[in-house]
């Protein structure tokens, strides 16, 4: 890193500086070594420092951004709100190069309520178009994931990310893009141009589709973005389903056919033990500064503490009335065979909502609060108090709360909110491949990825989440304790063998980061990324637009 | 051969006869400007030199055509079956100097998933044959089909972004295998050995599949087509409206697509377009029947007379089907004559109407289930019989559509779903082609709950002087007309595509760009979607 800083302070560009200074005004221009430190921080083991971070407040700012970068040969990397943690945050690949964050550019362009979608900017949170829907067009709610609140819709999107309502196909429904190019020439997509009024309702304009090109890439800054909204559903059941080991494969098929037939729509979530453990309880401290993982023994304790299965499912059952009723009854006489099936109503979560309030801060109980209040240990609040946060995120409310898994194996506590992992100096890596949607697929990367997780002695987090009916990620955490260097370079090996193992094995991933770039291409199919590298040098000539994301 | 007479010799004819040497050995597999004339036909007065026609079998023939074509710089225009019917048909973009590549020999099913439910399948194979496949499979899924006819190509179809009766075909294609301009052959998505890369689209990285919908940066050789599950119930709604309760009934469709679990496309014809369709089945029944043609159609009219007819779908368990009927009968009710199908009952009542002699009954079933079909994947070509010539039997419907004397042009314009939009397109139509002494004949399909198509066809004599032209300068106006209204067409025809490609747009310059890198010979499918 010493070396990367020296080289930022020994080139002579009074001139770059002078003129993204010009464009962006002084005060958006960050170049003091500590802000750049800041920015620079990152939960993966290794980081880069940028040169500059430069906030443009335009789509005309970005694109003169990107004309004298062009002219300077000098590498640019958008983020929208960089809190890509586990992806490698806002690091670009390499040190030197100019951070363009777009959080700046944060307004909510357009509400269509008749056509249900929104038009944003990059810079607009989760949390910022909750509220404005909640405000405005109260019928209307925006997906959202379980990340931060203060995540941005359209970054995640273009990375291809989800959530858990039946719209939790982000990019799926993302519609109509403006992008700036490495050129600096604005991009429409679709072929129609600005009068189109089907621009952001409909996919599929006339002549080629270029969506596609700016998901996942380095060919343009995407700098607003239609985004598809759902109208609020009259009725929304939140299951959860227990599961043994043993029983996994059994339920992904299960599941797998509900899905197929409709029962299920959303992006139902399978979490390991170890994963749910993470939500609701620390890491030892004495494991943690002894840099070892939590023994079976450890685990089975906590799981009977806390009343946590093997395997844990999260979903939402969505529709009218009748629909929602209908949908239950098949989904119970589905699973049954396979597991614990639970339903939570809204009034049920309401209860629960209202007996956390008041078990936190006392107050007057009804009786049959104070009766369940009685039966109930501090610890099975703690599992309890995940419901609300859950339902809301059915309902694309936004919380703080599962983030709070990033602070696992960190010394330091999290707040209830304002978490930033990266800020706080937590260790995340995240990896995520695709899998077909079959019990026997499920099992046989599971029993892929569990020796290497023993291997490197870090415990598997593991989540199988439902993309489709016919495909799963499975995302894998690899958390580790930054401090201690032997288990940050386990983690970094732990990552580079289970992404070759995955590779060889065919399972690719859905999503990459720098962690992913550095060890090596991602694509591993040698006619796309040839052709990938083939429409960069077409489209970015002098190759400034983030070099090396997702090819090499 | 001599030195001098290969110099004198044109390159197509050279590529010709290298493909026929090297390549593509065989009868009938190569054919010279004379014997590709009957590729020139089409539905409208359009007029094209094909100086020939190359006919592979396999991927590595295709690639080994697309090598010839760049050594001899012959432009290539790839069709699958090539029923692009009121869209140019298989005539090329460019005027002349121009080899079709006819992929209807490529028609294997390379592989049925029946559990997740998927086909990967070459551009050749026909919507008949996939359904015939499944059938015999047993299959838990079926094809959504298009209403155009049995011979048509599946892939070719939704590479161009057809419609289908319940869904996108677009949304339904991935997994491309492409030999591009330049001779590469690519696998978009996950690339070839990658577990998911039947069931999930993209791969990591940017996302090419798009590329390759409406382009002209290769040829695209195979594909994994999603199908429907078929539920355990399906029910066809069928609802007769005035021509002032379009608009209303729009925007009540659009409710009830976003209130409920309601998926399907619905389609509304105006009388031009049932009149239209329904002529060769009327005159038929008339015959069967025993009635004049007058009073078969007065049975019709009394069933399906209105300005607009509705068709829609609702399928799903039984809970949910019985949900949607009410909702249903609760919305569009009190608008006009509604009417619940199930295939079971469109059996039942056409035997008991034939036994009892019910004219107007007998004829409103015998329409409803001769299109009840196509809701549940049955192709059908009901739709080409107003094409088929009663003196020239010898020819199946799909090759009587290009031949007949009957001429027909499509516009297909995108609007969004309101009943505003519908009524000022709808207006628009009728307005344009009145004009040009047309009458406009129209479908509106709601696609999702957001989007409208309307297919806008105007059908007229080719014998009659100066009607095609006439038609030709109609569909310019009209598509003039709806594009300075914002509604842009979803696909345009081979004489039009100067409309859309627009060379200030930065979208069409990066086009234009990315065929640099495709295809830097500029050898497929010239001027096809794009500026070059």
């Amino acid at each position: 890193m010493a070396e990367s800083i020296r080289l930022a302070a020994s080139r002579p560009e009074a001139g770059v500086l002078a003129e993204l200074q010009a464009v962006v005004g002084p005060e958006h221009v960050a170049l003091d070594a500590q802000r750049l430190a800041a920015i620079s921080r990152t939960t993966e083991p290794t980081s880069t420092l940028c040169r500059y971070a430069v906030f443009p407040g335009s789509a005309s700012e970005v694109a003169q951004v990107m004309r004298i970068a062009s002219r300077y040969g000098l590498p640019v990397w958008p983020f929208s709100r960089g809190n890509n943690w586990g992806y490698g945050t806002k690091n670009a690949l390499n040190s030197g190069a100019i951070i363009l964050m777009l959080e700046r550019m944060n307004r909510i362009i357009e509400v269509n309520e008749a056509l249900a979608y929104a038009v944003v900017e990059p810079g607009v949170t989760q949390q910022q178009l909750h509220e404005y829907l909640e405000a405005h067009h109260p019928k209307l709610i925006a997906d959202c994931t379980d990340s931060t609140p203060l995540g941005s819709v359209l970054g995640n999107a273009i990375e291809r990310g989800y959530g858990y309502s039946p719209a939790g196909d982000h990019f799926a429904h993302l519609c109509g893009l403006e992008v700036v190019l490495p050129s600096g020439e604005l991009l429409r997509t679709g072929g129609a141009g600005a009068r189109c009024p089907t621009f952001h309702t409909h996919k599929w304009g006339s002549g080629p589709s270029l969506e596609g090109l700016f998901s996942q890439g380095n060919l343009g800054v995407v700098v607003s973005g239609g985004i598809w909204l759902s109208p609020r559903p009259e009725r929304i059941v939140l299951f959860t389903l227990d599961l043994e080991a043993r029983q996994l494969t059994r339920a992904v098929d299960v599941l797998h056919q509900l899905a197929l037939e409709g029962t299920v729509q959303g992006h139902v979530h399978m979490a390991n033990a170890f994963q749910t453990l993470s939500l609701i309880e620390r890491y030892p401290a004495s494991a943690r500064e002894a840099g070892r993982p939590l023994t079976a023994d450890e685990l089975a304790t906590s799981r009977r503490t806390f009343g946590i299965p093997e395997w844990n499912a999260i979903g939402g059952l969505f529709g009218t009335q009748r629909q929602v009723r209908a949908r239950r009854r098949d989904l119970a006489r589905a699973v049954r065979e396979v597991g614990t099936v639970s339903f939570f109503e809204a009034s049920q979560v309401d209860q629960v909502t209202r007996l956390l309030r008041w078990s936190a801060g006392g107050g007057p109980l009804s009786w049959v609060a104070r009766a369940i209040k009685s039966v109930m240990t501090p610890k099975d609040v703690k599992l309890v108090s995940l419901l609300p946060e859950m339902f809301g995120l059915l309902h694309g409310k936004p919380t703080w709360r599962v983030l709070q898994s990033a602070y696992f194996k960190s010394a330091v506590t999290p707040a209830p909110t304002d978490l930033d992992p990266a800020r706080d100096g937590c260790g995340l890596m995240w990896l995520a491949p695709a899998v077909p949607m079959t019990g026997a697929h499920a099992q046989t990367i599971l029993g892929l990825v569990e020796p290497l997780f023993a291997k490197f002695a870090i415990n598997l987090s593991a989540c199988l989440t439902m993309m489709s009916a016919r495909t799963v990620f499975l995302l894998l955490g690899i958390f580790f304790d930054p401090q201690n260097r032997d288990e940050r370079a386990r983690a970094d090996a732990l990552y580079g063998a289970l992404s070759s193992m995955l590779a060889e094995h065919g399972y690719q991933q859905y999503r990459g980061g720098v962690s992913a770039w550095a060890h090596g291409n991602p694509n591993r199919d040698l006619a796309g990324a040839q052709l990938l590298g083939q429409l960069k040098a077409a489209i970015d000539p002098s190759n400034v637009l983030a070099p090396g994301r997702y090819h090499t | 051969m001599s030195s001098l007479r290969v110099w004198s010799l044109k390159p197509v004819t050279l590529f010709l006869q290298a493909c026929a040497g090297h390549v593509l050995r065989g009868a009938g597999r190569v054919l010279d400007e004379d014997a590709a004339r009957p590729y020139a036909e089409n539905t409208g007065h359009l007029s094209r030199t094909v100086s020939g026609v190359v006919r592979p079998e396999t991927v590595e023939e295709v690639m080994a055509v697309v090598e010839l074509a760049k050594q001899f710089a012959v432009a290539l225009y790839p069709v699958s079956q090539g029923r692009n019917w009121g869209f140019g048909s298989r005539l090329p973009v460019r005027e002349a100097g121009n080899v079709i590549v006819d992929l209807s020999r490529m028609n294997r099913i390379r592989h049925l998933d029946d559990d997740d439910g998927y086909v990967i399948i070459e551009p050749g194979v026909t919507q008949a044959q996939l359904e015939a496949h499944l059938t015999d499979a047993g299959a838990k899924h079926f094809l959504d089909v298009t209403g155009s006819g049995r011979e048509t190509s599946v892939l070719g179809n939704a590479l161009e972004r057809g419609i289908a009766y319940n869904s996108l075909r677009v949304d339904a294609l991935s997994a491309l295998e492409v030999v591009l301009g330049n001779g590469q052959r690519l696998h978009t998505g996950f690339g070839q050995n990658v577990a998911t890369r039947h069931t999930y689209k993209h791969g990591i990285g940017p996302s090419l599949d798009g590329l390759f919908f409406q382009s002209n940066f290769g040829i695209v050789t195979s594909g994994t087509y999603r199908l429907l599950r078929r539920r355990p119930q399906h029910l066809t709604f069928h609802l007769g409206l005035s021509a002032e309760a379009l608009p209303e009934f729009v925007s009540r469709l659009r409710t009830l697509r976003e209130e409920y679990p309601f998926d399907s496309i619905v389609h509304i014809g105006n009388r031009a377009r049932t009149r239209f369709t329904l002529q060769p089945l009327v005159n038929q029944y008339a015959r069967e029947a025993n009635l004049s043609p007058e009073r078969a159609w007065a049975a019709v009219d009394r069933e399906t007379g209105n300005e607009w007819t509705a068709v829609g779908n609702i399928k799903g368990t039984r809970a949910v089907v019985a949900e949607l009927e009410r909702a249903v009968k609760k919305t569009f009710g009190p608008l006009g004559a509604l009417r619940l199908y199930s295939p079971r009952l469109l059996k039942f009542g056409t035997a008991v109407s034939r036994v009892l002699g019910l004219t107007g009954l007998g004829m409103k079933l015998k329409v409803a289930s001769t299109f009840d079909g196509l809701n549940h994947g049955v192709p059908s070509d009901a739709a080409l019989h107003a094409f088929v010539d009663d003196g020239n039997r010898a020819l199946t419907p799909a090759e009587s559509v290009d031949r007949s004397r009957t001429g027909f042009s499509y516009c297909v314009p995108l609007a969004p779903l309101t009943g505003f939009d519908a009524q000022r397109l709808v207006d628009t139509a009728h307005r344009v082609c009145g004009e040009f002494g047309f009458t406009a004949e129209m479908t509106l399909n709601a696609l999702t709950a957001q989007v409208l198509e309307a297919v806008i066809s105007v059908s007229f004599s080719k014998d009659q002087a100066h009607a095609p032209e006439r038609a030709s300068r109609c569909m310019r106006a009209l598509h003039t007309g709806l594009m300075a209204q914002g509604y842009a067409p979803y696909r345009v025809s081979i004489e039009l595509m100067d409309l859309i490609a627009q060379p200030a747009s930065a979208q069409w310059q990066t086009v234009k760009q990315l065929k640099e890198v495709l295809d830097p010979h500029r050898i497929i499918a010239p001027g096809r979607y794009n500026l070059v």
